[in-house]
C-alpha cells in the first residue's frame, strides 16, 4: 500500500465537479461559501427570519439537484442567485403579493444627496429595505440589487411592466424620505 | 437616481448574513428524500449484457457441434460418443498379421474352440468384458473371465493404444488367460448367456452386441470392429488447474440514512485488474453433466482516492516605503495572515483477498478433439483479507481491516453467482486445455449491515488451464 499526497486548492470548477459528484465535503464548502450571502438575499425577500431559512434551505436543495445543468457559462454565483431568487419569488407569489400603491405616496423622484445616506451601514440599509411595503421591497430587490429589468420583473411577478416601474418609484422614494427621517434625528 | 442605487447595491449585493446553526443538516436531509433508489441487479446493464452474451455463446457453440456432426457410418459414434468401444475377438488358435487379422486358424471358422473376447473402452483403454466360449454345437460349455481381473493380468498392456502395432508373437504370448482369477461358468449358470456361435452379449447391457456394433464379425475373421454404445456413461474423475484475470466492480447499494457515506465510499473507490488461481475436481454424473468443486483464491485491487481537507496560513509580510516631509525615506511593514482551504489528494491502493469454494454444474459437449461446456453454479467465499484505507461513519480514513474498523466489511461466507462457458481442446496424455470465460454476481451484501449500506463484488474473468483426466484402475462388471 503506498499513498501519494499532494496539496491542491479547490478551484470553482473542482468545487462545481464535486457537488455534481455528489462530494459531501465539497457541497459543505460550497454551502458555507455562498449560504451568508443568499441567507441576506432572502431575508431582503421574506416576511421574517423564518421563511428566509425556508427560502435559502430549498434553495440549495434546488441548486445541489439541478447542478449537473450548470453549462460553466457565466457567473457561477448568478446562476446560484438566480435560483435562490427564483424560490423567494415563489414563496411570495404563494402569499399572493398585492401590488398596490400605498395611500399618500407620490410617483415623483425625490433628488437626495449622497453624504445623506453615505454614512449608513449595511445593516441600516437592510432594515430600511425591510420596512419597505412588500411589493415596493420586492421591485426594489429585483431591480436596483439584483439588476432585472421591469420587464423581466413584469414577466417574473406576473404584472405589467409599468407596474415594476411605479413600484420602484415608490420604492426609493419612501426609502429616501426615511433615510431623511433618520438624519433628522441623527442631528 | 443612479448614485443612490449604486449605494445601495454596491453595499447590499454581497452583503451577508448569519446563517441559522443546523441548516445545513436540513438541507442534507432534504436532499436524500429525493434521491432515486438503485435499480434491482436485474434491471442492471451489466447483468444483462453478461446473460445475454453467456446465451449466445451457448446457442452458437451447441450450433457449432450439432451442424458439423459427420455424416456416414461413423455418424453413430459422433453423436452417441461416449464411449468409444473396440471389439477384438482373438482366437488363440489363429495366426494374425500385424494388423490384428487373422492369416491362418486352425480351426474350422464355424466351429472354433476358444475365443478370447475383449471388449476395449478405447478412451479408458481397459478391458470391459472378456468372454470365452466353445460354439461347437455339441459343446456348451460357457467360460467367461472377469474383465477387470483380466485386464491386470496381462491384456491391457497388450491391447492398450497399440494393439494393431503388436507383433503376432507379443500377441500370442501375452495371451495369458488366468482361469483362476476368472470364473468358469458352467451351463446352469450361464443358462441366459447361451451364445449363438459367433455372437457375443455383453453381460453389462444384456443385449447381443450385435444391437451396437457397427461392423459386425466377418466371414473373413477379420473380427476387430468398432461399437457405439448408447446411454454408456463411464464415471471418470478429473483434475482442473487453471488462473485467470479478472475485472472486477463493485454496486454500493445507497440508503437514504447513510446517503453521504455511501456516497462519498462508492465515489472514492475505483476497482482494478484482479485475478484468479485454483483447483477444482470434476466428476461426470452423466456422458453431458460433470459436477465441480475445489478451492479457489481470489485477490482483487483497488484504488481508493481521498480528499484529505485542510487548511494552509499564510503570512505575507508587505513592505512599503515613503519619503517623508523631511526628506527622510520611512519603511513601513505590514504584516497580514490569510487561510487558504484545500485538500490533499491521497490515494491509497487497496486488495480484498479470499478463499473461495466453487461449486459448479457443467453441461459438456463434442467430438473427440473439442468440447464445448456450459458452467453454471455458485461461489463461496469462506474467509475474505483486506489491506488498505477506506471511510468510516464519520468520513475519516480508516484501516481496511475488518478487525481494526469493527466490521464495515464482512469476513464471513458471501454467495457468487458463477456463469461461463468453456471451449476443451484435447491435448493427449489425458489432458485437455481449455479456457472458460465467466462471470460472477456477487449475492451477498459484503459490507456490515449496521452500516446501513451493501456492496456487491461483480466480476468477468477468463479461467486458462489444464484439465487431467484421472487414470482408472478397474470396471467391474
Amino acid at each position: 500500500m503506498s499513498i501519494v499526497k499532494q496539496l491542491y486548492l479547490l478551484s470553482e470548477h473542482e468545487l462545481i465537479k464535486g457537488c455534481i459528484e455528489q462530494n459531501p465535503h465539497t457541497q459543505r464548502m460550497l454551502f458555507e461559501q455562498y449560504a451568508g450571502k443568499f441567507m441576506s438575499v432572502c431575508l431582503r425577500y421574506s416576511i421574517d427570519s423564518m421563511e428566509a431559512e425556508d427560502m435559502l434551505q430549498e434553495g440549495f436543495v434546488r441548486i445541489f439537484n439541478n447542478l449537473h445543468q450548470f453549462k460553466f457559462e457565466g457567473s457561477f454565483e448568478g446562476w446560484m442567485r438566480r435560483i435562490v431568487v427564483n424560490v423567494c419569488l415563489k414563496y411570495i407569489q404563494k402569499r399572493k403579493l398585492p401590488f398596490k400603491d400605498i395611500d399618500g405616496e407620490s410617483a415623483s423622484e425625490l433628488h437626495i444627496q449622497p453624504y445623506i445616506y453615505g454614512n449608513l451601514s449595511e445593516d441600516d440599509l437592510l432594515k430600511l429595505i425591510s420596512n419597505l411595503p412588500d411589493g415596493y421591497r420586492i421591485v426594489f430587490n429585483l431591480n436596483v440589487i439584483e439588476g432585472y429589468s421591469h420587464e423581466e420583473i413584469a414577466v417574473m411577478l406576473g404584472i405589467e411592466a409599468s407596474t415594476s416601474r411605479s413600484q420602484l418609484v415608490k420604492a426609493r422614494r419612501m426609502l429616501q424620505n426615511q433615510i431623511i427621517k433618520l438624519e433628522k434625528i441623527a442631528v | 437616481m443612479q448614485e443612490f442605487d449604486k449605494y445601495i447595491k454596491d453595499n447590499l449585493y454581497n452583503h451577508e448574513s448569519p446563517v441559522p446553526a443546523g441548516l445545513w443538516e436540513r438541507i442534507v436531509s432534504e436532499k436524500d428524500k429525493k434521491k432515486p433508489t438503485p435499480l434491482p441487479f436485474w434491471k442492471n446493464g451489466y447483468f444483462q449484457s453478461t446473460i445475454l452474451a453467456i446465451i449466445t455463446v451457448g446457442i452458437i457453440g451447441s450450433a457449432y457441434f450439432y451442424t458439423n456432426k459427420p455424416t456416414g457410418e461413423n455418424a453413430i459414434h459422433i453423436k452417441e460418443v461416449s464411449p468409444l468401444i473396440k471389439i477384438a475377438i482373438l482366437n488363440k488358435n489363429a495366426t494374425y498379421n500385424s494388423k490384428g487379422v487373422i492369416i491362418n486358424t486352425k480351426e474350422n471358422k464355424s466351429n472354433f474352440t476358444t475365443i478370447d473376447s475383449r471388449i476395449i473402452d478405447s478412451k479408458t483403454n481397459i478391458i470391459h468384458s472378456v468372454c470365452m466360449h466353445k460354439s461347437n454345437t455339441q459343446e456348451t460349455n460357457f467360460r467367461k473371465y472377469n474383465a477387470a481381473t483380466t485386464a491386470h493380468n496381462g491384456y491391457a498392456p497388450l491391447l492398450v493404444n497399440n494393439f494393431f502395432e503388436v507383433s503376432q508373437s507379443d500377441e500370442l504370448n501375452n495371451v495369458n488367460i488366468q482361469k483362476d482369477n476368472g470364473r468358469l461358468l458352467n451351463e446352469s449358470e450361464n443358462e441366459n448367456q447361451k451364445f449363438e456361435s459367433g455372437s457375443i452379449v455383453l453381460k453389462s447391457w444384456n443385449l447381443p452386441i450385435d444391437s451396437y456394433v457397427t461392423k459386425t464379425l466377418n466371414d473373413n475373421k477379420n473380427i476387430i470392429t468398432t461399437i457405439t454404445l448408447p446411454n454408456y456413461t463411464t464415471k471418470n474423475w478429473f483434475v482442473e488447474l487453471y488462473a485467470s484475470p479478472e475485472y472486477n466492480s463493485k454496486k454500493v447499494g445507497i440508503s437514504s440514512s447513510n446517503y453521504f457515506y455511501t456516497q462519498s465510499l462508492d465515489s472514492a473507490q475505483k476497482l482494478s485488474a484482479g485475478f484468479t488461481v485454483g483447483i477444482r475436481i470434476a466428476r461426470n454424473l452423466t456422458n453431458h453433466l460433470l459436477l465441480k468443486s475445489g478451492i479457489q483464491f481470489n485477490q482483487t485491487n483497488e484504488r481508493f482516492r481521498y480528499k484529505q481537507f485542510d487548511t494552509k496560513n499564510s503570512t505575507v509580510v508587505t513592505e512599503r516605503s515613503y519619503i517623508n516631509n523631511d526628506g527622510a525615506t520611512i519603511s513601513i511593514k505590514d504584516t497580514s495572515t490569510f487561510i487558504q482551504t484545500g485538500y490533499r489528494l491521497m490515494t491509497s491502493y487497496n486488495t480484498y483477498k479470499s478463499i473461495e469454494i466453487p461449486v459448479i454444474a457443467s453441461w459438456e459437449a463434442g467430438n473427440n478433439k473439442w468440447h464445448f461446456a456450459a458452467n453454471g453454479g455458485i461461489i463461496a467465499n469462506i474467509a475474505s483479507f483486506y489491506e488498505g484505507k477506506t471511510f468510516d461513519n464519520n468520513l475519516n480514513t480508516a484501516p481496511l481491516s475488518a478487525k481494526e474498523q469493527n466490521g464495515i466489511l464482512k469476513s464471513a461466507i458471501n454467495l457468487s453467482l458463477y456463469g461461463g462457458v468453456s471451449f476443451l481442446y484435447d491435448i493427449g496424455n489425458s489432458f485437455d486445455a481449455f479456457a472458460e470465460p465467466y462471470c460472477k454476481y456477487g449475492l451477498s451484501n459484503s459490507s456490515n449491515t449496521s452500516f446501513g449500506f451493501g456492496q456487491h463484488f461483480n466480476s468477468l474473468g477468463i479461467n486458462f488451464g489444464i484439465r487431467y483426466k484421472i487414470p482408472r484402475s478397474s470396471i467391474k462388471l
